[in-house]
């Protein structure tokens, strides 16, 4: 038994041999790649007089990302990942899943017209396609983002807010090169949202798509399409939903001797629409978007100007679906006191509960928390605003100090439940100091991050009950320091507090305001959070990770709590 | 440059075209939190309706935040009709009558009183709707029991105590005049007595059923007196799967409802077909047949009133034995 043991230690490495043999033969017409990553956390939780929720959970699991790449020839290419996953505690393959993670085929036709079939990651305009980044992605908290980095990952979202869909696209462009015309860019994309279920749910289809003209080098104007639509005929139910959203672009680059300039606008309508049914009905509005930046090429100082005007009615599904759902229960102490109530989410739950995110898509617009932003809880294409923000940026040469600012003044375009408008102030600051560009006998990176954002919505009317004053605030500080070859040192600190009142809206199928339901909010919660990290080479890190987290609540007292989490978390690309 | 410029100008005009409603969203906040108010008073859309033409009446109201509400129409042979919600308007959404009743018997032509109480002031509003013609049920009638026992029925009933298996006219049932009495007390056996509905005392194509059984609705008006708990009414269904004109019971399917913990009063009790189970003595079982719901093969309907030998004496009235399409009956 032994030897056969023995012979079989002795077979696998030669059969792994020959395999990537057989790979290197082929001339890298197949080839493998991936991504693996190890989590363990151990998490403790206090609160006052709460003898019911266990106080210590630990929780982990090794996963690998197998890819299979295949190119059998010059316009085709195959991509395969399995995603091999082991919780912790589940020995001998009682925890262990495979899931096929990814499947697509893309290609060239006649070296001119792009494909791909599968999965897809697709984005349009802010207003037509785009999956917004989730509440205080902007924040700047290193160590939140190895957590943050990881959800992106699994639930496939991108830094270009691209939405991961099953389907087709095609893109091709057509050079004309006369007098006004340069090139026309063609782009097409159609995806099956849900399938029937042969009864009430219909199959429900995204398809559009955009062209481009190209007037010279420095403009440009494009059309995008996007509808969202039930398919007729494929359920016994009544009732079916379409939503289109049609938008015109235009863009203008001129680049100077001292100055960089880019100017930009789009526009356009959407209707949301249910035929049929006691919910049939339509809404359709329209918004426009305007933007001038300006680089001064010696300062690299930056400064940019928007102006927004989104109508109420304006919907589009697939702009204004958010990343997180807020009816979620948190996977880490989701209930919690004596009589079990349901856990907020904390600012660490955003960054790093991958259960409480989602990729599909809503058709009615999503339930937020507004102390995390209320301002643009469905990012551009949200409702009901308009107004102006401008932004300063400044990044030195020798990148010894990156600023950024910015201020935006929006308010409502109608009132709710009242003629008066709500009207909201945001203020967002970040300073990173290199440190070691700055004291060059420093031969490491020492950095030091600054980030404060505040929100303010405010409604004044002469009805009390009516009256709304929101105010949440973030401070992000952070320090990084390469103390040794490798080795980096990241102490953060964050506090985030709310307090006030809020009139969130109550919609009905059609995505009408039927009524409002009255929230407050007065909490403080702070993070202090260390982390130690290695660095063995650019793909492939360690980090060991503390969090201790305190949230004290003077409405709710169940809600004060504490939470500390220590983590050890490996990510290696390969 | 010049004509780029217009080119530019033409993506821009669509915007001019463009008109925005400026109407406040959603309900007016003064009005929520201020005191009660009726702002529309109760109103009918039509003060005759005739049913049997398929005509309806809506009623209106409106108030300046939600409150419950219920509205009761009494029609002049005690009929009622009650719809309740909460809600700030009364309108098309949630306030029609098509001629259905809640408490039967089904209403008859005349004058009703129709009757508001809204909840948030406790006030009553009343109003008078004509009604020139009663609701005509749809539907595949199977008995209504108007012109007594068909030929074709087969009735059964044991030699029992008290045994009435028998046509009743009251004058005041959910639908026409008359009802089907089944009642007795069999201290031997659960089976009290029975009635047959072959599909060849329909005529030429039976029962004339078929399509989606997911859309087939089988109906019947059953009435429970108040003080008699125990009778249980099973309906059997048997299919003629190769159409050879029997019923074979080792190879067709016959699928069953057994309607127990009847409720007090006249109730409609509906079930689509393709819901009907395989039961035998009362317990789940498999079709002996093809297993598929084909109610164009219908053979047989089976009416068994049942009650266990030594709970006594009960009794059942039924009335009104119909298929629907796409929805359960309404009366």
């Amino acid at each position: 038994m032994n030897k056969r043991l023995s012979n079989f230690k002795s077979i696998v490495p030669f059969l792994l041999l020959a395999w990537s043999n057989n790979l290197i033969s082929q001339q890298k017409k197949v080839w493998a790649s991936g991504q693996a990553r190890s989590v363990f956390q151990q998490n403790k939780y206090g609160s006052a007089g709460d003898t019911v929720t266990p106080v210590m959970t630990n929780s982990g699991h090794a996963l690998a990302d197998l890819t299979l790449n295949a190119s059998p020839n010059s316009s085709t290419y195959l991509n395969a990942t399995i995603r091999v996953r082991n919780d912790f505690g589940g020995f001998w393959g009682s925890g262990v899943t495979f899931d096929l993670r990814q499947l697509y085929l893309k290609g060239l036709i006649k070296n001119s017209i792009r494909y791909q079939l599968g999965d897809i990651n697709y984005k349009l305009t802010p207003f037509t396609f785009f999956s917004n980044s989730e509440e205080l992605s902007g924040q700047q908290n290193k160590i939140v983002n190895v957590y943050r980095q990881m959800v992106h990952t699994d639930w496939f979202y991108t830094k270009d807010n691209t939405w991961r869909q099953q389907g087709a696209a095609v893109d091709f462009s057509l050079d004309i090169n006369n007098k006004l015309f340069r090139s026309i860019d063609f782009d097409l994309f159609s995806s099956r949202v849900n399938p029937t279920d042969f009864q009430l749910q219909s199959e429900r289809f995204f398809y559009g798509g955009n062209s481009t003209i190209h007037l010279g080098s420095d403009l440009q104007a494009g059309l995008n399409t996007m509808v969202l639509s039930d398919v007729k005929g494929t359920s016994k139910s009544k009732s079916f939903f379409s939503n289109a959203v049609y938008t015109g672009n235009v863009k203008y680059l001129k680049k100077g001797s001292i100055f960089n300039v880019e100017a930009s606008g789009e526009f356009g309508t959407s209707k949301f629409e249910i035929k049929g049914g006691s919910d049939a009905g339509s809404i359709s509005d329209f918004f426009a978007h305007s933007q001038v930046s300006s680089t001064h090429k010696t300062t690299r100082l930056s400064f940019t100007l928007k102006y927004i005007n989104v109508g109420p009615g304006f919907r589009s599904v697939g702009a204004q679906t958010k990343r997180i759902n807020f009816d979620a229960l948190s996977g880490l102490y989701g209930r919690i006191s004596n009589a079990q109530t349901i856990r907020p989410f904390t600012t660490l739950d955003l960054a790093q509960d991958a259960s409480i995110y989602r990729y599909s898509f809503n058709p009615n617009l999503d339930k937020y928390l507004p102390w995390y932003d209320n301002m643009n809880p469905y990012g551009m294409a949200t409702p009901n605003r308009k107004g102006q923000e401008v932004k300063l940026g400044w990044l030195t040469k020798d990148s010894l100090l990156i600023m950024k600012a910015n201020i935006s003044l929006l308010q409502e375009v109608v009132g709710q439940g009242v003629s008066d408008l709500r009207r909201f102030n945001g203020v967002q600051f970040q300073l990173d100091l290199n440190i070691n560009k700055w004291l060059k006998s420093l031969k490491r990176d020492l950095t030091i991050s600054m980030h404060q954002s505040m929100q303010n919505t405010e409604r004044k009317t002469s009805l009390s009950q009516a009256k709304i004053d929101l105010k949440s605030s973030i401070l992000d500080l952070g320090i990084s320091w390469e103390f040794a070859k490798d080795f980096e040192l990241v102490l953060s600190y964050r506090k985030f507090n709310a307090v006030g009142n809020e009139m969130m809206n109550v919609r009905n199928t059609l995505t009408e305001v039927t009524d409002f339901e009255n929230i407050k909010a007065d909490f403080v919660e702070e993070t202090l959070s260390a982390a130690l990290t290695y660095h063995f080479s650019s793909k492939s890190q360690i980090h060991a990770i503390w969090h201790k987290l305190n949230r004290t609540d003077k409405l709710i007292a169940d809600n004060t709590f504490k939470m500390n989490q220590f983590a050890i978390v490996y990510i290696l690309n390969f | 440059m010049k004509n780029k410029k217009i080119i530019v100008a033409l993506f821009f005009l669509p915007l001019l075209s463009c008109k925005r409603n400026l109407k406040t969203e959603g309900p007016n906040l003064e009005d929520l939190y201020g005191e009660f108010k009726i702002l529309q008073p109760f109103q009918v859309s039509s003060g005759t309706v005739d049913f049997s033409t398929g005509e309806s009446v809506h009623f209106t109201c409106k108030f300046n935040k939600p409150s419950d509400w219920t509205l009761t129409i009494t029609g002049p042979n005690k009929a009622k009709k009650i719809l309740t919600g909460k809600s700030n308007t009364l309108d098309l959404n949630n306030a029609v009558w098509n001629g259905t009743t809640t408490h039967f018997p089904t209403f008859s032509t005349g004058l009703c009183d129709a009757e508001l109480f809204v909840k948030a002031d406790s006030s009553y509003h009343k109003l008078k709707v004509q009604v020139n013609g009663k609701k005509k049920p749809g539907g595949q009638v199977v008995a209504d029991f108007e012109t007594g026992i068909q030929s074709g029925w087969k009735v059964f009933a044991q030699t029992g105590a008290n045994m009435s298996f028998l046509i009743r006219d009251t004058g005041i049932i959910p639908e026409g005049g008359k009802y089907y009495d089944m009642g007795g007390a069999v201290n031997w056996d659960w089976l009290i007595g029975m009635i047959d509905f072959p599909a060849s005392a329909y005529g030429t194509g039976g029962f004339k059923l078929g399509g989606n059984p997911d859309d087939l609705y089988f109906n019947v008006v059953i009435n429970r007196p108040a003080n008699l708990t125990n009778g249980i009414v099973l309906f059997q269904f048997r299919e003629d799967e190769n159409s050879d004109g029997l019923f074979n019971t080792n190879n067709e399917d016959m699928y069953s409802i057994e309607l127990n913990n009847l409720k007090s009063g006249w109730q409609i009790y509906s079930i689509k077909y393709s819901e009907l189970v395989c039961l035998v003595n009362g317990s789940p079982s498999t079709p002996k047949g093809n297993g598929r719901f084909d109610a164009d093969k219908l053979f047989q309907i089976s009416c068994l009133f049942l009650a266990n030998p030594s709970s006594g004496y009960s009794k059942v009235g039924m009335d009104y034995i119909v298929f629907t399409q796409g929805k359960p009956l309404e009366l």
